[in-house]
């Protein structure tokens, strides 16, 4: 098979990552005689379990993919994905998938003896380690075994946080940690969830939205929608002393007060992001916060529950963004 | 009035159709989004089948509560499949009383789940599970062929990795005649066999055969049902392409 | 899965508060978008399918059987269910079914389904609850009530009527009298018509002074209590409380908003 004709392509576009042509599909038909390869498709083409990618062997098979002698099949339904020389097959759907440095919202599940295991909407549970979340009396305090016997009252379960990747074990579940202040217990707010898919990967997903309201918006799909509090980097404290402020209070599970009208507000960014889940458009802060401000023609915030709504909310998003 | 031919001289059987026809086959995927990671609805004739599949999870089945880690080492690095069925009442033409744990519908859960532990790249899900439900709400014959094809179909929804499709038909033998996808009333009057392949190969993942039947007659019935598993895989990626594309299009970039 | 400690406080300081303010903002006699289908099985006399925006979803089938009347205490209606990752013959499938047969079996008068003296028909209602995020009593009962709506039976040959209730009269313990039907569908009677319409059975939930309709699963979650009303051709014809500890003045007030919701979503 003539490999010459493809890398040409290839190199040509392996600098330009978010081209579409980043998916591409490039099969030459007297390669192979099998009767449900087409030809040559390029941009979005859709790929089933059991076709046939390509019978080049020289491809690298990455995720959603399998070989048969020089052949690569796809697994899955989605779309080809090519990184230099690796192919690998996207699903249109599919859990949540950890990446190390993700921002993600996940609730406890179980309280381990070292170990809390965290569930963050992926194939496994994650894992959250003694070591790896800051305790009240600072990063220089020591662990101790009172630590171990007492771990249901930093975290137990149901309760929520927030928390980044830190590692990925071989068998793909997560290892979090909590080592930061913008990390820790959530309060204050309401959760919601919807597919991790939709979710579009930024810097910052600590969010400080219009209202008074924050949303840490996880990556996994998992959403907490809070009154907006001065977190306690905020206070003007040096980073030395921020050890000795991590009080207690990290772990408390006490709201403090929050008003009706913050309530609502909390209440409409929820049905916001549902509107945007119902028109399955991808949430980023801008999204959020045009979907919000196209919810405001609804006085009544139980209007945006009706289907109709949602889709004029989803559309208007849309539309602002061209 | 005499009882209408299973096949006619001409060549036509009760529903009109030539031997070698399958029913009409209607599918759907991603009709669960909200309860699901994914889900289908199958229709082959006027037998209908809900699938729904969840995962793949932590596995629940285990003991809730301590370390968890005995629990993960009696998972032997693969993905733990369950199968449920609920064959509702009134999908019969007699309502029929539910029982519990009827033996036929555990039997099809069983076989369910021994051909799709084979079909999923169970080995890229070590210690997970996935909860696969089926509901059939009508039954015309081909109730397992009709269940196994929703579940590849829910399962390629929900984005697992598999080999293939694995696609499912039934053939019987009416005489010296081979019918392919049996009603309910052809399969009370002849033997049949259910026959389930991987894609469109020839690599066959089921063959059930509940009757007598002369060695001889095994072969062209076996033809034939693979030829309608080929069919039904065409028919399923056809509607799983179309949702990839409709879905490409509300979501793309 | 559990709720935190402090969304179960915000949740509860939310729901009682004056004027209430609900995690989706609706108000309080509000019901959510459903998506309701009926007829979808041509193999049975009625059913219907609702989907809930949660992703609950009910399929309700009802056949009807011709049995003998001669017994005073035959049941006419018979409810199961069955419930996607709940144990058969749980306490929830007892009191999803023994609700709503109580309702029908209250409201339903038996000249509705009396076919001639000696036989009568007999409803077997059957429902598959294929997911429930909030409590399935509200759902099943929806769907029961639309699967009642659609369901459609038989229609007596007037001859046989006849020829039956004289072979009758000459008494024999063999039903050489069954009745017989006309065999096209066209010709089917509705169950329901203007003079009655099937119940309705729904679960509020009670937070502080306050009554929600239609809750969802983590407004039940959080409420004080719940009450099941009956609600049959706008009269409230049963209600119960479960696990309520509040006045009962306040039920009968909780009673009146649920059947002015429901007057208006049947409506």
């Amino acid at each position: 098979m003539a490999d010459g004709d493809r890398s040409d392509e290839v190199d040509a576009e392996d600098d330009d990552d978010d081209s579409e042509d980043e998916r591409l599909f490039s099969l030459d038909p007297e390669a192979d005689g099998d009767a449900r390869i087409t030809g040559v498709v390029k941009g979005k083409h859709i790929v089933t379990p059991g076709e046939l990618v390509t019978s080049d062997a020289t491809w690298m098979r990455g995720h959603g993919t399998y070989s048969v002698g020089n052949s690569t099949y796809s697994s899955v339904a989605g779309t080809i994905t090519r990184v230099n020389k690796l192919l690998s097959v996207t699903p249109l759907r599919g859990r949540y998938v950890p990446e190390v440095g993700d921002h993600v919202v996940g609730r406890i599940i179980d309280v381990g003896t070292r170990s809390w295991h965290v569930d963050i909407g992926a194939k496994q549970a994650a894992v959250l380690m003694l070591g790896s979340v800051n305790l009240p009396g600072g990063v220089q305090r020591r662990k101790s075994e009172s630590d171990e016997l007492q771990m249901r009252v930093f975290l137990k379960e149901g309760d929520l946080l927030n928390a980044e990747v830190q590692a990925i074990f071989t068998d793909g579940a997560a290892s979090l940690h909590t080592r930061s202040l913008s990390y820790g217990k959530l309060r204050n707010g309401y959760f919601l969830n919807i597919p991790s898919s939709l979710i579009i990967r930024s810097k910052i997903h600590t969010l400080e939205l219009p209202g008074g309201v924050d949303l840490v918006l996880g990556v996994n799909g998992y959403l907490w929608l809070r009154k907006h509090t001065q977190q306690l980097g905020e206070q003007g404290v040096s980073i030395t002393r921020l050890a000795e402020e991590a009080g207690w209070e990290i772990y408390s599970d006490e709201n403090e007060y929050i008003s009706p009208s913050i309530r609502e507000t909390i209440a409409r960014y929820a049905n916001a992001i549902k509107a945007l889940e119902f028109g399955e458009v991808g949430v980023n802060e801008p999204r959020v916060v045009a979907a919000y401000e196209a919810s405001l023609e609804f006085k009544n915030v139980g209007e945006m529950v009706e289907n109709d709504a949602k889709r004029r909310i989803a559309r208007q998003v849309l539309a602002a963004r061209s | 009035m005499s009882r209408p031919e299973i096949y006619s001289p001409e060549g036509l059987r009760i529903d009109g159709r030539r031997w070698n026809e399958v029913r009409h086959v209607r599918c759907a995927i991603n009709t669960h989004q909200a309860s699901s990671d994914g889900s289908s609805i199958i229709e082959q004739g006027n037998t209908k089948v809900i699938c729904n599949v969840v995962g793949p999870g932590e596995p629940t089945g285990g003991g809730v509560g301590g370390s968890g880690g005995n629990q993960r080492a009696k998972d032997d690095n693969r993905v733990i499949l369950t199968v449920k069925a609920v064959v509702a009442p009134f999908s019969t033409i007699d309502r029929r009383k539910r029982s519990g744990n009827d033996n036929r519908v555990q039997e099809m859960c069983l076989t369910i789940q021994h051909i799709f532990e084979e079909a999923v790249m169970g080995h890229l899900q070590p210690r997970s599970q996935i909860e696969i439900s089926l509901y059939v709400l009508s039954q015309d014959g081909g109730m397992l062929q009709a269940c196994i094809n929703a579940v590849s179909l829910a399962l390629v929804d929900a984005g697992i990795p598999m080999y293939d499709y694995v696609c499912a038909c039934t053939a019987g033998m009416y005489d010296k005649e081979v019918l392919l996808d049996l009603n309910r009333l052809e399969e009370n009057d002849m033997p049949f066999l259910t026959m389930a392949t991987l894609g469109a190969t020839r690599k066959v993942a089921l063959m059930q055969l509940e009757t007598r039947v002369g060695i001889d007659r095994l072969e062209p019935m076996m033809a034939a049902a693979m030829s309608g598993c080929h069919h039904l895989r065409d028919v399923m990626d056809a509607e799983v392409r179309k949702h990839g594309k409709s879905r490409l299009a509300r979501t793309g970039v | 899965m559990p709720l935190s400690l402090s969304e179960e406080s915000y949740l509860a300081s939310s729901l009682s508060l004056r004027p209430p303010c609900r995690p989706d903002g609706r108000d309080q006699h509000q019901f959510r978008p459903l998506d309701a289908s009926a007829g979808i099985l041509p193999a049975t006399n009625g059913s219907a399918r609702i989907r809930l925006c949660d992703g609950g979803e009910c399929i309700v089938g009802i056949k009807a059987e011709v049995v003998e009347s001669r017994k005073e205490d035959v049941a006419l209606v018979e409810v199961q269910c069955d419930i996607a990752g709940v144990q058969s013959n749980s306490p929830l499938h007892t009191f999803l079914c023994t609700t709503l047969e109580t309702a029908l079996r209250n409201t339903l008068p038996a000249s509705r389904l009396s076919i001639i003296h000696r036989y009568t028909y007999k409803l077997f209602i059957d429902g598959i609850i294929l997911d429930h995020v909030s409590h399935p009593l509200t759902l099943f009962s929806m769907t029961v009530y639309l699967a009642l709506l659609d369901t459609r039976l038989p229609k007596l040959i007037p001859s046989a009527d006849v020829a039956s209730t004289t072979t009758s009269t000459s008494s024999s313990d063999q039903p050489i009298g069954l009745p017989q039907f006309e065999s096209d569908w066209q010709e089917s009677v509705p169950l329901c018509d203007k003079a009655w319409s099937p119940p309705l059975v729904q679960l509020a939930v009670l937070a502080g002074k306050n009554v929600f309709v239609d809750p969802t699963g983590e407004e039940a979650g959080v409420g004080d209590g719940a009450i099941v009303v009956s609600w049959h051709q706008g009269k409230v014809v049963g209600l119960r409380t479960v696990n309520t500890r509040d006045s009962s003045k306040q039920v009968f007030s909780a009673s009146r908003d649920v059947t002015e919701a429901l007057t208006r979503v049947v409506s």
